[in-house]
């Protein structure tokens, strides 16, 4: 077993790890929190685990970390091969990584924070909190433009970085805080490309929210022969 | 009667009991348009107050239960919730911005499962829906459907294989209803599920599932988040439904023989005049962009 | 009212799906695996579940909630839970005329569709969102045109000022930026920008950011006479 990670299924950076592990392909221990109703992220139990009181914590024998960010990069440095998720030998791709990295927790404090109240009704400024993850998600629009013109699909470039994990789950988690607020995807067709690209990617996986790619399963229809379709419907 | 009138006879989950704060801490909420605020008071005692009226409470399912009725209609049972093996499990609530009745209505339908629960509750290609029976209870006044079956993929985690899981509905009051589900882990008892829908309004709702489980092995957590995850998948839907509150004139939406609960449930509801959350006529349909 | 531009076409590849609003209409505009465009009510007969949110299988379009397959005609063809069962032909959606266009995909939401009079040979830049009304936005466009001055790197004069279609000419790079104003719900817009031209990317990232800067002013203005 390579780490152990506390997680929650709802939590938009929780998935982060989780959609990294997948896409790489590590097998890891996964430990369900009730973060709610029960709030047990910031139990003894777990504050003992990691002060932050935050999730998702990943441990192993040496390490405790509790910045996604962190562990978006201590994934990619100790399992994949070198030059894909962080390029190890090109510092502009690095500083470029990093900027997006750093942009991730804004998603986190405006589309996060106002998920949670769409979900669970917890006390938020919403003013606040719609005039910043509309300007976030602007900016990633503007951002993935000016990338489109330069012919690439992704943040950073033609391939996708540890950059994209960390700001595609809010991103695409966005029209669950609610309906027009600007949060909506149709208002960003760079990001409606940019999600379908990442949800195109070996070892993509869902979560609440974040649809399935049902359009990639060998169940279409053929109207000519619907016999064949019929066949693989079988009981 | 009107649709809010009729809306009032009933009982509505306001809050978990173990989330109802300490004296003198007021919990504020939202109840058919009307705003109540909860306190347990230094006794120890729970009080429901929609400004100077008092509303009368009662303590069930793990939920506090409210009604703006001097007379409400007594609350429906839940027998399992008296079996003292099994694992009960409140969930919290879920927002959801759709009319109550179709929160209910979701929770009744299968057909869904294999593209909004996909690989969980179903997957391509089993996603027929075999015959099964609907009834009205004639004592109790419920929907019931009966001999309901689907194909699950992922049933129980040990599972390598999917199973055929049977299902019973139960619809006992226009906003609750309660299902039982093969228990993965032993044959001769099923699992209970149940959603507790308190209307906010006629198109806003906060949902709370309720578990009564047999389930040994599991975690608190695992099981509440699995509850949260399959529900959070059904919000989506929920939300990107049009329009939002739920028709009750067969012509607007098109069923067929796999939703059978939903046309009786519709019908029921039409039957009865629960109409708080419904549409009745086709000209109150409102189906332009937002 | 005329046929109205609602998305670029390159923001809709093939078997891909979006929403769009024309005159409170609510869409679901897709494009089939072979590259069939089709604009319809965003709605399924079935449950209502908007159909935007479907994906495509091969040249049907199908709904998330229940997978109902739609084909071309708007027909439904496939009820996955009776997977045995021929749909009756009355289950459909409601349909709208669309066409492409000049880099443009066109609704009609009225039964007309006339032709969108539009040069064949424009280059897509991008569409963008504005939460103030289109008119707004003009008058910014009009503003910022004046005040630009010769040290500006485009300089662009209006060369038409259509009730949905601008046109501003750059004398300057020699070439033309097209402007298609999407009127939307809530005091919304979009605009659909092209250039008659290919031209590097850091041309195009600096017309974005033009626009980008008009809305700027346009959203701020919009916020001071709204109080």
């Amino acid at each position: 077993m390579s780490f152990t990670l506390y997680d929650y299924a709802l939590s938009g950076n929780c998935y982060k790890i989780r959609l990294f592990a997948n896409i790489l392909n590590i097998d890891y221990e996964r430990i369900a929190v009730e973060f709610y109703p029960g709030a047990d992220h910031r139990s003894e139990k777990m504050l003992a685990i990691s002060p932050a009181g935050t999730l998702p914590i990943l441990t192993t024998d040496d390490i405790v970390l509790s910045e996604t960010s962190a562990m978006l990069f201590w994934i990619a440095r100790n399992y994949d091969a070198p030059d894909h998720w962080w390029p190890e030998q090109d510092l502009t791709a690095q500083a470029n990584i990093l900027q997006w990295m750093g942009f991730s927790s804004d998603l986190t404090a405006t589309i996060g924070q106002g998920r949670l109240h769409a979900l669970f009704q917890t006390p938020i400024d919403k003013d606040k909190m719609i005039k910043g993850g509309r300007a976030a998600l602007r900016k990633i629009e503007a951002h993935l433009s000016e990338q489109s013109f330069d012919g690439c699909s992704f943040l950073t470039g033609n391939k996708p970085t540890i950059a994209d994990i960390a700001c595609f789950p809010y991103v695409a988690l966005s029209p669950d805080v609610g309906a027009n607020i600007g949060f909506d995807h149709d208002d960003y067709p760079a990001i409606r490309n940019w999600i379908y690209a990442m949800k195109s990617l070996d070892g993509f996986i869902p979560m609440p929210g974040i649809y399935a790619m049902h359009e990639l399963k060998d169940h279409e229809i053929d109207y000519g022969s619907q016999k064949s379709a019929k066949a693989g419907a079988s009981k | 009667m009107s649709a809010l009138d009729h809306a009032k006879q009933y009982w509505y989950p306001v809050s978990m009991l173990d989330s109802i704060p300490a004296f003198p801490i007021v919990k504020t909420t939202r109840v058919l348009g009307m705003d109540i605020s909860i306190t347990r008071q230094a006794d120890g005692k729970i009080t429901v107050m929609q400004g100077d009226e008092q509303w009368q409470v009662q303590e069930i399912y793990d939920h506090l239960w409210t009604s703006p009725s001097e007379a409400p209609k007594p609350i429906f049972d839940i027998p399992e919730a008296n079996e003292s093996d099994r694992r009960f499990v409140p969930c919290g609530l879920v927002r959801v911005r759709c009319s109550p009745l179709r929160a209910v209505e979701n929770f009744l339908d299968i057909a869904h499962f294999p593209f909004v629960h996909t690989d969980i509750l179903g997957s391509e290609p089993h996603t027929e829906v075999e015959p099964y029976s609907v009834d009205i209870d004639a004592d109790k006044d419920e929907v019931i459907a009966t001999k309901v079956k689907f194909f699950q993929p992922q049933a129980a985690k040990s599972a390598s294989d999917g199973i055929i899981t049977d299902y019973v509905y139960r619809v006992p009051s226009p906003m609750n209803a309660i299902l039982y589900k093969t228990c993965p882990t032993r044959d001769d008892v099923q699992d209970v599920i149940a959603i507790f829908v308190q209307p906010i309004d006629e198109e806003t709702c906060d949902v709370w599932p309720w578990m009564a489980l047999y389930d040994d092995d599991s975690t608190m957590a695992d099981m509440i988040e699995f509850q949260q995850l399959i529900f959070l998948q059904d919000r989506s839907i929920l939300e990107n439904q049009v329009p939002t509150k739920l028709p009750l004139d067969p012509k607007m939406e098109i069923p067929t023989r796999a939703d059978l609960t939903s046309i009786a449930y519709r019908r029921w509801l039409k039957r009865r005049g629960a109409l708080y959350g419904a549409l009745l006529n086709t000209s109150d349909n409102s189906v332009a962009a937002e | 009212m005329a046929s109205i531009a609602v998305a670029l076409s390159k923001d809709l590849p093939n078997g891909r799906v979006m929403r769009a609003i024309v005159s409170e209409q609510d869409l679901v505009v897709w494009r089939s695996k072979s590259g069939i465009l089709s604009a319809w009510e965003n709605r399924c007969p079935h449950r209502g579940m908007r159909l935007s949110h479907g994906f495509v299988r091969g040249e049907a379009l199908a709904c998330m909630y229940h997978g109902w397959h739609y084909d071309k005609s708007a027909t439904c063809r496939y009820i996955p839970a009776h997977p045995e069962l021929e749909p009756p032909e009355t289950i459909r959606a409601q349909e709208f005329s669309s066409i492409e266009k000049g880099g443009l995909i066109w609704v009609s939401v009225d039964g007309s569709l006339e032709e969108p009079l539009i040069d064949e040979n424009l280059t897509p830049l991008r569409s963008i969102n504005f939460q103030c009304a289109s008119k707004t936005v003009q008058e910014v466009i009009t503003k910022s045109t004046k005040l630009a001055g010769d040290t500006d790197p485009f300089n662009f004069t209006t060369k038409a000022a259509g009730y949905h279609h601008w046109v501003l000419f750059s004398e300057k790079k020699e070439l033309n930026l097209h402007l298609f104003f999407h009127e939307l719900p809530n005091n919304a817009c979009k605009i659909h920008a092209l250039i008659d031209k290919d031209c590097p990317a850091q041309i195009q990232k600096q017309i974005s950011r033009m626009m980008e800067s008009w809305r700027r002013s346009a959203e701020t203005d919009y916020e001071v006479s709204a109080k």
